[in-house]
C-alpha cells in the first residue's frame, strides 16, 4: 500500500515517467526524446 | 544552466538513463556515489551514523559495513529514517556544491543531470526544470538486483 502511495507521489511530480521494463535500447531511446525536450 | 532530475526506485535503471543524457554532453551528478562518499572515515556523517548506530557496525578497516547497516534499517523504518535524517544534508550540501562549480565553470548553458533516488523526498525535483521518473515493474527489479548480487530474494529486494 506504502509503495502503491510513494510510486502514485512520484508519478505525480515528473515531468516524463519512463517504464524501464525492456532493453536498453528502449532506455536510449527515451534518453533521445527527453534530450531533445531539454 | 539546466537541471534535469532523475529518480525512480532501485534498479529501475535510472543511472543508466542518466549516463545516456552524459553521452549527449549533460554532466552527472550521482547522489548515491555522494553518499558513499559522505559516509567515509572521518567525514562528518560517519560520525554522527556512529554516534547513533554504535560502532558495531564498523569493519576492521574502520569503514562503515553498508550490508550490516542495510540489515538494520532496512528491518526498522524510524531507524531508516533517522539514517536518512543523517545523511541527506551532507548529500544535499554536496550537491550544491558541485552545481556552483559547474555553473562556475561552464555557465549557463550546461545540461546537469541529477540522478538522485530520493529527489522528490528530499525536496531537491522543485529545483529542477525538468523531471524524469525512471520505473520498472517490480518483478523485474528484483531480477536485475539478484543478477547484480545486491539482495537474495525479494523479501530483501522489497526493503530497498
Amino acid at each position: 500500500m506504502k509503495a502503491q502511495k510513494d510510486k502514485e507521489k512520484l508519478e505525480e511530480e515528473a515531468d516524463i515517467v519512463i517504464k524501464n521494463n525492456t532493453t536498453l535500447n528502449a532506455l536510449r531511446e527515451k534518453a533521445e526524446e527527453v534530450w531533445l525536450r531539454i | 544552466m539546466k537541471l534535469v532530475g532523475v529518480t525512480g526506485p532501485i534498479a529501475s535503471g535510472k543511472t543508466s538513463f542518466a549516463a545516456m543524457l552524459a553521452e549527449k554532453g549533460a554532466l552527472v551528478i550521482d547522489a548515491d556515489a555522494i553518499a558513499r562518499d559522505v559516509v567515509k572515515p572521518g567525514k562528518p556523517a560517519w560520525q554522527q551514523i556512529i554516534n547513533y548506530f554504535g560502532e558495531d557496525i564498523l569493519q576492521p578497516n574502520r569503514e562503515i559495513d553498508r550490508r550490516k547497516l542495510g540489515e538494520i534499517v532496512f528491518n526498522a523504518p524510524e531507524k531508516l529514517a533517522s539514517l536518512n535524517k543523517i545523511v541527506h544534508p551532507h548529500v544535499i550540501a554536496q550537491i550544491d556544491r558541485e552545481l556552483e562549480n559547474i555553473e562556475r565553470q561552464y555557465g549557463n548553458g550546461q545540461i546537469v543531470v541529477v540522478d538522485v533516488p530520493l529527489l522528490i523526498e528530499v525536496g531537491l525535483h522543485k529545483r529542477c526544470d525538468l523531471v524524469v521518473v525512471v520505473t520498472a515493474d517490480e518483478d523485474i527489479r528484483f531480477a536485475r538486483l539478484l543478477k547484480q548480487g545486491l539482495c537474495k530474494g525479494a523479501n530483501e529486494g522489497s526493503k530497498r
